[in-house]
Order: structure tokens, then C-alpha cells, then sequence
């Protein structure tokens, strides 16, 4: 073979290969006349052609395995056994539906059953099948299944969140007030597919058999610098309650992570040594936004000289040397909004406004609207808002102040600690929610955060998302 | 190099171009992706194991209700989680009564365990079917503009008050 017919081999091979090459088959298990097989008559809409409300469930199914299955790369056939059923209802809330692997597979170190996996370790079943090239599901008659999935026939009905039905649409362009089954399923399939901490029990550190699933080698503590892999039970219980803490480290995902998610802002400072660096910050939802350039000027305190004084939520003061007109004010969080602190700091004059969190962990969340404020506000932690308030510069008023830069992050990015993306970690935990999703802090929205959120777009990779990095990390 | 071989390697780089992006991505990008006619066919039909029997009514949904005064989110109470029961009863009542398949054709015949069950392979592996508890369940609840939150939780152990303490990005912001 040439070394020029060698380079189109390849070529041609990397642009099959950027398509995936999975086939995923959903399969139909529900009775006649109800679920996939419901009669009632339907018009077609938003790309799904179906005229029954059963052949656009089937259509949408079938473009969400489609999609899927343009992503991932197997030999084997990764068989979905799918149904409609009643499910949890009330007029204003009802359980939408689930979807999981059917089964997990681990070998044993005595008697390696699987090549292409790792020992001791459980892998969902479409992932074991893709690494050993085996349908491993086979033995298991009647149960030969890498995935299930079930959803609410009732939804929108009157009781079962009234008038909220589905919508069949595949152009992720729902109407108002209706449910994405294609967003819906995507996220589902997801979890189905290998998007899971299981069957090791996230809740209680325990695992299945003793036996640690694949996602656990990529899932660090940053407080511990443990992965879970190496933790006991306790341990494990404990980090999946360390909110930003708890992060993934899988390479894939690390690097795309600088590709999807954005900027977040910095305070940099200068000097004196002691504060000397660039500090991540949490934007505002409300006021200027900052951009890459940045704001320079000088960081003071602004007193409001009631109660704790520092905390701006009354009227700050401007005489002499306690004003921050010109300047940029440095508050401490609590006592009332942020938008009330960021708003007293702009009536005295202040340029922007720096929140310094008042618990431990994390940033201020900077959340509220106002459209009367016109200034950038910024919040940085509890560990850099006491370093500042102990410099002579900023700990009394009049002594001059420091200069600072306000300004977007080149290094920074959103949902990260540590440089990695966090994973969903609550205190306390949430069933359900807590780690087998990112966390909520990155931005843009992802397609596996806890909230189904009407902004997604029904990419899986970058730049719009990091769901197949993290399968890439897990061995897709 | 040849003529022809610039040739080939120009198509290739225009279909590696034109082709370089998923169907996920093309509809990201606004683009209706190309979508192969096997997506709008039929189902094939499955009869489900035995252990999805009455699934439906295994899956205690989240049952979260909302305030009629204060318009928020919060636990059932128990007569508010009574009624609820009645009506997925009722719900399951009207599927069986519209013949759901026993045997062949769709249909399920179980009943799914809430813990995941391990067993031991002969070949020396070890295989765990996932439970009811293992998963991770959406939810849907209409918010007090109307709009409607999505959360992935697991309705079997929450009774809870959701709106407290599952805030999504914008209300976790919203605290002071």
C-alpha cells in the first residue's frame, strides 16, 4: 500500500470515525392500543412525521437512539427495551420517566472474564459490549437488554401536570408550557449509556459486590486529593457531599472543558506578595458585564456605619475617607441582596463592587436583577476577602487603598475547581441527583446537569457540550 | 503530486468539512440534520422480562405539590399523598383495563426489584442488574410563571420539598 493511498485511508477513516459507528435499537414493549401503539390520532410536527400520538413516541425514540448512535462507536448493537406506563402525577408536578443500563459487568482478578476491561471494575453494559467486543446480554434470555427506559403516558392529561404533555417535535423547539421528549431522552439514554456513578451507591459509598464502576478512577476529591476509587465507603459518602469539591478528572473532558465552558471573571491583584495573583470570581447576573480588557482602579472598604458595618446594605458612607466614589468597594456578603449592596455602593459613586463570600466554600452566588444598576460586581471567597480586609491598605478607611483588575478570565473557566469540572454534590445529598450529573455551576447549561434546562441544543461533544468527553474518559 | 491525487485529497478534505460535524451538532448549529428513513419506521416489538411487571405503580413518584397560598413548591402531606396514590391507582386500573399483553406482543409480566440484584457468571464475572433505586428519574413541576422545572432526581425516597433544596443555577444565584 502507498504512503498516499495510506494518508486517504485514513483521512476517510477519521471522517467515519467523527460520526460514530453504534447502532442503538429501541425496542417496543408496550401492549397493543397503548404507549408506542396509543391510536389517538396526532398532527405531525416539528419534524416528526407521525400521525399517531404512539408513532411520534416511536419516532422520537427512534431519533434519539439515532442520534446517540452518531456519537458512539461499537460493534454491538445497543439494545434499548423501552414502554410508556402511568407514572407519578399531580395536577402541577409528575415523574416524567427514567432510563438506566440494564446491566453492569465486572470480572474477577481469579478468572478474567472480559478482555478489554478493566479488572474489579463494573461497566455498563453497552460500554463492557463495546470493550470486548462481545454481546455480553446474550446469557440472559428475556433480559438480553443493554439498556431500559420507561416514560409517562400520562403526562399533560388532566391530573398529571395538566396540559404540559409531551412534545414530539425533533427541532428542539417546544412551545411553551410543553415537555422536550427528545431533550428529555437524550439525558435519560445518557445516564443509560454510561453517564452514571452506579452500581456503586453514591448515597452511602458502598459499593456493588465490593467492586468500584469505572467512573470512580476519574472522580476526585480535591479536599481529600483522593479518587474514589481509593476511598472507603465513609470517604465516598462524605466527598459526594463536598460541594465543589468533588470534581472529574478524566482527561477528555479536563481539555474540553476550556473548549465549552465559559470564562468566568478574576480579581487580579498585583501586589503586596501576601495577595499577589489572579483570583476566580463569580459574575453578577445583574449590572455591566466585564469583559477581557478589564477595569483598573483601586479597591476600598465601604462602610455603611450601621450594624455590621461592612456589609453595605444600608446606604454607604461617602464623607472623606470612608468614600468609594471613583473607586471599586470591597463588602462582605450577607444581610440582604446583592443587588442591594451593589446598588448603595453605585449611589455612593463606586465604579464596581467586589463581594467577598462569608462562608468557606465557593463564591458568592452574585444572583438578582436590577436594571438600574449600571456597575460590574464581581464575588471572590471568604479566604481572599479576609486576606484583603488584613492588608493596612484596606483594613481602615483613608489609608489609600489597592490597586486591583477587574477583568474576564483567560484561565478560568465556569464549573471548575481545580481546573477540572465539577461534578453535582450537594449537602445534603440528593437522591437521584447528587454525582451522576455535572454540577450546576458550569456554563453554558449541559446536557447531564441535574436540571433539563430549555437552552440545551442536542450536540453531545464541544464546543456546545461535554457529555461524550466524559464518555470518552470512561472508555468510549 | 499528481493532478489526480491533489483531486482526492480535496474531496476528501470538503467531505471531511461537510461531514465533520454530528447530526447533534448540524441541529445545534440550527440545521435540520440529515436523518436516515430506518428513524421513522416502526419499533420493533419486544416482550419485556418479567421484572417490569406493574412498573408504572412500583415508581412512588416525587410527590411534590404546590402551595394553593403561597404558590411554592412542597411536600405532599399525607392527605395530599393519599389522593395522589388513588389517582396512579386509578391510572393502572385503566391500563389493565385496556388489556395490556401477558404473554407475547408487548406487555410486561413482573415485577423490577428496587435494589439492584448481583450475580455471580460462570465464567467468573460478576453481573449486577440495576434496581429501581440505582436510577436516576425526571421530574416536571410548573412553577409559579408557568413554566415548567426539570429535575433528575429518585422519586422513590423523596417526599420532599423541592424547591428548596434542588435550586437550579439561577435560584442557587438568587440567595443572598
Amino acid at each position: 500500500m502507498s504512503n498516499k493511498f495510506l494518508t486517504l485511508v485514513l483521512m476517510l477513516g477519521l471522517t467515519m470515525g467523527l460520526f460514530g459507528q453504534a447502532t442503538v435499537q429501541v425496542f417496543n414493549a408496550d401492549a397493543p392500543g397503548e404507549g408506542f401503539n396509543d391510536p389517538t390520532p396526532a398532527a405531525p410536527v416539528g419534524g416528526n412525521p407521525g400521525t399517531t400520538i404512539g408513532q411520534q413516541r416511536q419516532i422520537a425514540f427512534g431519533y434519539t437512539a439515532f442520534l446517540w448512535g452518531q456519537q458512539l462507536s461499537s460493534t454491538q448493537t445497543i439494545k434499548v427495551l423501552a414502554f410508556f406506563d402511568p407514572l407519578g402525577c399531580t395536577p402541577t408536578a409528575a415523574t416524567l420517566g427514567a432510563a438506566a443500563p440494564f446491566w453492569s459487568f465486572a470480572n474477577r482478578p481469579a478468572a478474567p472474564g472480559f478482555p478489554g476491561l478493566l479488572s474489579n471494575t463494573f461497566y455498563p453494559a453497552a460500554l463492557a459490549e463495546k470493550r470486548t467486543g462481545v454481546d455480553i446480554t446474550a446469557q440472559f434470555p428475556g433480559n438480553d437488554f443493554e439498556l431500559f427506559a420507561f416514560f409517562n403516558s400520562n403526562l399533560g392529561n388532566p391530573g398529571c401536570l395538566d396540559g404540559a404533555g409531551w412534545y414530539y417535535g425533533l427541532d428542539n423547539n417546544p412551545p411553551p408550557g410543553k415537555t422536550n421528549l427528545v431533550a428529555v431522552l437524550l439525558h435519560e439514554f445518557g445516564h443509560g449509556l454510561g453517564f452514571t456513578v452506579g452500581p456503586t451507591n453514591a448515597n452511602t459509598g458502598v459499593r456493588a459486590a465490593g467492586i468500584p464502576s469505572i467512573w470512580e478512577l476519574s472522580m476526585k476529591d480535591l479536599s481529600t486529593g483522593k479518587t474514589w476509587f481509593t476511598m472507603t465507603d465513609i470517604e465516598r459518602a462524605a466527598s459526594a457531599r463536598n460541594t465543589n469539591s468533588l470534581v472529574w478528572t478524566g482527561p477528555s473532558a479536563t481539555a474540553a472543558a476550556q473548549q465549552v465552558l465559559a470564562p468566568t471573571p478574576e480579581l487580579v491583584i498585583s501586589g503586596p506578595r501576601s495577595v499577589r495573583g489572579q483570583y476566580e470570581a463569580q459574575s453578577a447576573s445583574f449590572g455591566l458585564p466585564l469583559s477581557f480588557t478589564g477595569l483598573k482602579d483601586v479597591l476600598v472598604p465601604g462602610f455603611d456605619g450601621v450594624g455590621v458595618s461592612t456589609d453595605g446594605c444600608e446606604p454607604l458612607l461617602t464623607n472623606g475617607p470612608n468614600s468609594v466614589a471613583g473607586r471599586v468597594a470591597l463588602i462582605d456578603r450577607g444581610g440582604c441582596t446583592f443587588t442591594q449592596k451593589v446598588k448603595n455602593a453605585q449611589d455612593a459613586g463606586a465604579i464596581a463592587v467586589v463581594i467577598a463570600n462569608n462562608a468557606p466554600a465557593g463564591l458568592p452566588g452574585m444572583g438578582g436583577t436590577d436594571p438600574s444598576i449600571i456597575i460590574p460586581s464581581i464575588g471572590v471567597t471568604q479566604a481572599v476577602g479576609q486576606a484583603l480586609r488584613a492588608l493596612p491598605q484596606l483594613s481602615n478607611p483613608g489609608r489609600g487603598g489597592l490597586p486591583v483588575e477587574l477583568r474576564l478570565s483567560a484561565v478560568f473557566r465556569s464549573g471548575l475547581s481545580g481546573g477540572f469540572p465539577r461534578l453535582y454534590a450537594p449537602n445534603p445529598f440528593q437522591q437521584g441527583s447528587s454525582v451522576s450529573h455535572w454540577d450546576i455551576t458550569l456554563t453554558p447549561n449541559q446536557l447531564m446537569e441535574p436540571f433539563i434546562n430549555l437552552d440545551l441544543t442536542q450536540s453531545l461533544q464541544p464546543p456546545q457540550d461535554l457529555t461524550f468527553p466524559l464518555f470518552q474518559d470512561i472508555g468510549w | 503530486m499528481t493532478k489526480h491525487w491533489k483531486t482526492l485529497l480535496g474531496l476528501t478534505a470538503a467531505a471531511t468539512l461537510s461531514v465533520g460535524l454530528t447530526p447533534g451538532q448540524e441541529a445545534a448549529k440550527g440545521k435540520a440534520p440529515v436523518v436516515p428513513k430506518q428513524v421513522f419506521e416502526a419499533l420493533p416489538k419486544a416482550e419485556a422480562p418479567a421484572s417490569m411487571r406493574n412498573l408504572g405503580q412500583q415508581v412512588q413518584g416525587m410527590i411534590a405539590v404546590r402551595d394553593a397560598e403561597t404558590g411554592e413548591l412542597r411536600a405532599a402531606t399525607a392527605e395530599e399523598h393519599a389522593s395522589v396514590t388513588r389517582s396512579r391507582a386509578r391510572a393502572a386500573t385503566r391500563a389493565a383495563a385496556g388489556g395490556r399483553g401477558t404473554s407475547s406482543g408487548g406487555g410486561r409480566t413482573g415485577s423490577i426489584e428496587a435494589s439492584e440484584e448481583t450475580i455471580a457468571l460462570p465464567d467468573g464475572g460478576i453481573a449486577v442488574r440495576t434496581g429501581l433505586s440505582q436510577m436516576e428519574f425526571l421530574t416536571a413541576q410548573r412553577q409559579p410563571d408557568g413554566s415548567i422545572k426539570f429535575v433528575c432526581g429518585n422519586p422513590l425516597h423523596k417526599h420532599e420539598d423541592v424547591s428548596m433544596s434542588r435550586m437550579t443555577k439561577g435560584e442557587r444565584a438568587n440567595e443572598q
